[in-house]
C-alpha cells in the first residue's frame, strides 16, 4: 500500500500489527498459523490466533470493505476496532478532527496509540466517534426498549438530557431509515428483520459519528430487504460524509458499497486494493478463489 | 498552464503490458495484451482497435486501474496532482481522480438493484460538486440527449434492455464532465438512432475539451469522432514482452 | 455508663458480651469501611456482614453501622417509617441499649446518632449528627442490570446510560418518571447512588446537608456514605425536572403541618382517609408548639 504524506490524505483510522490470541501462546504461534498454514490454531500450544499482523488504513469519507470467510478474522477485527475486545498486540490510531467530537471526548488522542487507554477513555471515544451495526439486531438493540429509546440510548451516552429533543432526533433518524414514525414507541422485538436493521442503522448514526462499522449487516435478510438496506447505507454514507468499514463475505455487497477492499484469510490480510481491482484483477490465490467461486 | 505543458499529451501510455497469473492453475501465466504505447493529446479522441480478444478492454482497465499494470507507465497530466503515473499512484489518489477527473463506461451495468435510473446517472454529481437539484437536472438533460424516455427515469435500470442499460452507463460516465473519458464499446448494443445520439453527445464533449480513449471498431466512431486510431499488436507466443523488457532494460515491476 | 464500667462484671451483668455486641475485629473493619465510604461519596464499599440477632432484610446493615460507631455516652434515636414506636424501631432500640448502655430518645435534635428505616427526619440535623439508614438493595442500577459484575463495571467506568434510558422510557410511557422511592441520585458528580427506599420527598435533604449520612446493607454487604456538604442531585431531564410528592392540599390532622411527608391512614370502618405526619416525633413537637402558641401567656413559638 502506498501512502502519501500530504495533510489532507492522512488516514482517519490506522492499525499496525493488530493481533488477537485466545490461549497462552508460544513463540511459534504466528509462524505456524495464518493464510499459508490454512489454520487459526497453533499446532504446538493449541492457541487460537483470531488475527495477526493486521495493518489497515481508512481514509476520510471512504468505505473500506473487509471480505473473508469464517475464521478469516474479519469480525474479530471489527470488534477490536469497536473496543469490544482487547488486542493481544498491535497499535490502533484514530484521527479525529471534528471540534465538537473532540470536545465531547475531552482529550486529544490524535497520534496516540489507543490500545493502552483505560476502558473509560475507550468508551468515550466509542460513544462520540463511532457507530456500529451488527449482523444480529439483538447484539446492537435492546429488544425490550422502544425503537426511539434505542436511538435515544446513544444520545444519552453523548450526554443529551432533554427528552423532547431526543424524541425529535429519534423520529428524524427513523424517518431517514424509512422506519414508520408511528413505531417510535414500539419495541423492536415486534419488527421484521429488515426493520430491525434499519433501527440499528438509525441508532448508529444518531450522534453523528465520524466512523461507521457494519458487520455482515445484510446476511440473513431476504434479498429484496437486503437491497433496501444496502441502498440506505450507501445514501447515508454519502450524505453524512462519514468514513465506514463494511465487513461481508458477500462480494456483491463489497462491490456495491466499498471503494477499497482488504481480503482476510485465517486471520491475515492477504490482499488489499481498490475494490474493482481486487474483484477483477485479484493477485493473491485466495482472492482469485473467492472471486471465481462467487455465484 | 504554460505553453510547453499544453503541448504535452494529456495521457501517455508507455510500453504498458499486463499478464495474469492464475494461481489455481498452478500459476499459469495469461497474457493480457502486448506492449502498448500511445499518446493522447488534450481534447482529442483516440480509438483503440484490434481483433477480438486482443486486449483492448484490458488496456482501458489498466488506465483506470481496475487492472494492475504488470509493467510500463500510464502518465496522466492531472489537475489535482500534476503529472502522475497512474500505474504507480496511491489508491487514495486514484479514487480521487476517478471521482473528479476520469470517467469510465463499460458494456456492463453494475449497480445496486433498486436505484432509479435518474439517481444512477446523477450520482457522480452528488459528491458535493453541485446541489442535488442541479445534479438531477443535468442527469435528465443527458438522458434526454441519449433518447431515454422520461417515463423510465424512475424505473430500475436492471429492467432495461441492453441498449438502454448501455446508455445509462454512458450517461453516468459523462454527467460530471470528466477531463479524461474511457469508453469500452459504447455503441455495441445500440440501434442506429441511438448510435447517432451517442456520437452526437460525444462529439459535443470533445469540442468542449474532453479527452477520450474509446475502444471500438465501429466505422462511424472511427470516422466522425476519432482523431487517431491505435491498433493493438497481436500477442506474441514465446517470451512475453514484459519479460523481454525486464531482460534488456531491468525495468522495475510496477505492481 | 462508661466503657470501664461496662467491662466491670460487678457493675454490669452483661459484661461478658463484647461492648456493642460485635467484637473488636468487626468494629475495626466496619469503621475502616465507613471511612473509605466517606472518602468516596456514593461508592458502595463491600464489607463482611456479621451475624446479627435478627434476620437479614430487617436492618442488620444499619445495626452493624450503629454498633460500630456508638459509644456508651451517646444518645440514640431509632425510627421505622418515621415512627419511634413501631415494633421494629422499639426492638432495635432495646437491643442497642442493652448492649451499649446508650441513652435513648425520641427527639431528633437531642440524638447524636439516628438509625432509620425508609425515612429521613423532618427536622434539619446539625453538624456532628449521624443518620444511619437501613438499605435493602444498595445497587441503584439493579433494576436495569441484574449482573453484579456488570453494575460494578458500570460504576467504575461511569457508564450510566442504562439507567438514564430507564428514566427516558418511563417518561415516554407515562409522561413522567414514576419512581416513588429509591429515586437515583448523582453523588459528588461521580457516582449514581440509591438513597434507600426513602420517599422522593426526602431526597432533597441529602444535598449539602450539615450531617453525615451512612447507609448500611447487611444482606447485600455494602456500606456507603454521603459526607456533609456533598452535592447530591436527583437524576432529571431538562424538560422533566425532579419533583416531590404532591399531597393535593392535605394537611396533618394532628398538628396541621402542610410541609411534612404525610401518611395516609384509613380512619375507621367508614373508610374515611386521614392524613398524619409520618415523622411522629416531629408531629408531637408541633402539637406541643401549637398548644403553647394558643396559650395567651406564652410568647409565639417560631415553629419550624
Amino acid at each position: 500500500m502506498r501512502i502519501e504524506n500530504t495533510r489532507y490524505e492522512q488516514p482517519v483510522l490506522a492499525t499496525r500489527g493488530l493481533a488477537k490470541r485466545y490461549g497462552r501462546g508460544c513463540p511459534s504461534c504466528y509462524a505456524l498459523t495464518g493464510a499459508d498454514a490454512v489454520s487459526n490454531v497453533c499446532p504446538r500450544c493449541r492457541t487460537v490466533i483470531a488475527c495477526q499482523g493486521v495493518s489497515i488504513d481508512l481514509y476520510p469519507k471512504e468505505v473500506l470493505g473487509i471480505v473473508g470467510e469464517s475464521g478469516s478474522g474479519k469480525s474479530t477485527l471489527i470488534r477490536l476496532l469497536h473496543f469490544d475486545i482487547e488486542p493481544s498486540e498491535g497499535e490502533f490510531y484514530l484521527r479525529i478532527e471534528d471540534k465538537a467530537t473532540k470536545k465531547n471526548i475531552g482529550t486529544d488522542f490524535n497520534g496516540r496509540n489507543l490500545v493502552p487507554l483505560s476502558p473509560y477513555q475507550k468508551r468515550q471515544i466509542r460513544n462520540f466517534a463511532m457507530g456500529i451495526v451488527y449482523q444480529h439486531p439483538h447484539l446492537g438493540l435492546r429488544m425490550n426498549i422502544s425503537a426511539g429509546g434505542n436511538v435515544a440510548e446513544r444520545l444519552l451516552m453523548a450526554n443529551w438530557r432533554n427528552v423532547a429533543d431526543m424524541r425529535e432526533r429519534a423520529g428524524e433518524l427513523l424517518q431517514k431509515t424509512e422506519v414508520p414514525v408511528s413505531r417510535l414507541d414500539e419495541a423492536p422485538r415486534n419488527f421484521s428483520g429488515g426493520m430491525q436493521q434499519r433501527v440499528q442503522i438509525a441508532k448508529a448514526m444518531s450522534n453523528r459519528p465520524m466512523l461507521l462499522l457494519f458487520d455482515e449487516v445484510t446476511t440473513g435478510l431476504d434479498v429484496s430487504v437486503q437491497a433496501r438496506v444496502l441502498d440506505l447505507i450507501r445514501r447515508l454514507q454519502k450524505e453524512l460524509n462519514v468514513s465506514a468499514i463494511v465487513v461481508s463475505h458477500d462480494l456483491g455487497v463489497i462491490r456495491m458499497l466499498t471503494s477499497r477492499t482488504i481480503v482476510m484469510k485465517n486471520g491475515e490480510v492477504v490482499e488489499s486494493g481498490i475494490t474493482d481491482q481486487v474483484l477483477e484483477d485479484p493477485q493473491h490465490s485466495y482472492t482469485q478463489l473467492l472471486v471465481s467461486s462467487a455465484l | 498552464m504554460s505553453r510547453s505543458l499544453e503541448t504535452q499529451p494529456l495521457l501517455s501510455v508507455n510500453r504498458l503490458c499486463k499478464h495474469f497469473i492464475v494461481h489455481n492453475r498452478d500459476g499459469k501465466k495469461i497474457e493480457g495484451f502486448a506492449k502498448a504505447s500511445f499518446d493522447v493529446p488534450k481534447g482529442s479522441v483516440l480509438a483503440l482497435s484490434g481483433s477480438s480478444g486482443i486486449g483492448k478492454s484490458s488496456v482501458l482497465k489498466c488506465i483506470y486501474r481496475t487492472y494492475l499494470p504488470s509493467n510500463g507507465s500510464v502518465v496522466y497530466r492531472s489537475r489535482m496532482y500534476g503529472t502522475v503515473d497512474l500505474a504507480a499512484l496511491s489508491e487514495y489518489r486514484i479514487l480521487q481522480l476517478r471521482a473528479f477527473e476520469i470517467g469510465y463506461a463499460t458494456q456492463f451495468l453494475k449497480i445496486l438493484p433498486r436505484v432509479p435510473a435518474l439517481e444512477v446517472v446523477a450520482e457522480p454529481l452528488l459528491d458535493g460538486k453541485t446541489s442535488p437539484a442541479r445534479a438531477r437536472t443535468e442527469a435528465r438533460r443527458i438522458l434526454g440527449r441519449l433518447n431515454i424516455p422520461a417515463a423510465l427515469f424512475d424505473a430500475y435500470p436492471v429492467t432495461f434492455s441492453g441498449g438502454e442499460q448501455q446508455r445509462i452507463n454512458i450517461a453516468r460516465a459523462v454527467v460530471a464532465r470528466p477531463r479524461l473519458l474511457l469508453l469500452d464499446e459504447p455503441i455495441a448494443s445500440l440501434d442506429e438512432a441511438s448510435i447517432d445520439a451517442v456520437i452526437d453527445l460525444l462529439s459535443e464533449l470533445r469540442d468542449l475539451g474532453t479527452t477520450m480513449v474509446i475502444v471500438s471498431h465501429n466505422s462511424k466512431i472511427l470516422k466522425s469522432l476519432a482523431n487517431q486510431v491505435y491498433r493493438l499488436p497481436a500477442k506474441p507466443n514465446q517470451i512475453t514482452p514484459c519479460e523481454a523488457d525486464r531482460l534488456d532494460a531491468g525495468a522495475s515491476h510496477a505492481g | 455508663m462508661n466503657l470501664k464500667d461496662w467491662k466491670d462484671k460487678s457493675k454490669n451483668e452483661n459484661a461478658h458480651y463484647s461492648f456493642a455486641f460485635i467484637d473488636e475485629g468487626a468494629k475495626r473493619e466496619i469503621r475502616r469501611k465507613i471511612l473509605k465510604a466517606i472518602a468516596i461519596p456514593g461508592y458502595q464499599v463491600p464489607f463482611g456482614s456479621r451475624d446479627m440477632p435478627l434476620a437479614r432484610g430487617w436492618g442488620t446493615g444499619g445495626i452493624q453501622v450503629t454498633l460500630a460507631l456508638i459509644g456508651p455516652d451517646e444518645i440514640l434515636k431509632v425510627i421505622d417509617q418515621g415512627a419511634d414506636d413501631s415494633v421494629n424501631a422499639v426492638n432495635i432500640k432495646k437491643f442497642v441499649s442493652k448492649v451499649t448502655g446508650a441513652k435513648l430518645t425520641e427527639d431528633t435534635l437531642e440524638a447524636t446518632l439516628v438509625q432509620t428505616r425508609h425515612r429521613i427526619p423532618e427536622e434539619h440535623m446539625r453538624e456532628g449528627q449521624i443518620l444511619v439508614l437501613q438499605v435493602p438493595i444498595p445497587e441503584a442500577l439493579r433494576d436495569v442490570e441484574a449482573s453484579e459484575r456488570e453494575t460494578r463495571r458500570m460504576h467504575a467506568e461511569a457508564d450510566y446510560s442504562a439507567i438514564w434510558l430507564h428514566l427516558y422510557e418511563n417518561i415516554v410511557r407515562f409522561k413522567e418518571i414514576t419512581i416513588g422511592s429509591r429515586y437515583p441520585v448523582m453523588v459528588n458528580h461521580r457516582y449514581i447512588m440509591d438513597p434507600s427506599p426513602i420517599p422522593r420527598w426526602d431526597n432533597p435533604k441529602l444535598h449539602m446537608s450539615a450531617n453525615l449520612y451512612l447507609f448500611g446493607a447487611g444482606r447485600e454487604k455494602r456500606i456507603y456514605a454521603i459526607p456533609p456538604y456533598t452535592s447530591v442531585v436527583c437524576l432529571e431531564f431538562e424538560d422533566h425536572r425532579f419533583r416531590v410528592e404532591d399531597f393535593g392540599g392535605a394537611v396533618c390532622q394532628r398538628c396541621g403541618s402542610a410541609a411534612t411527608f404525610l401518611d395516609e391512614m384509613i380512619a375507621d370502618n367508614s373508610g374515611r382517609r386521614r392524613f398524619v405526619c409520618s415523622d411522629t416525633s416531629f408531629c408531637t413537637k408541633q402539637v406541643e408548639l401549637n398548644a403553647n402558641r394558643e396559650h395567651p401567656l406564652r410568647a409565639a413559638g417560631t415553629g419550624d
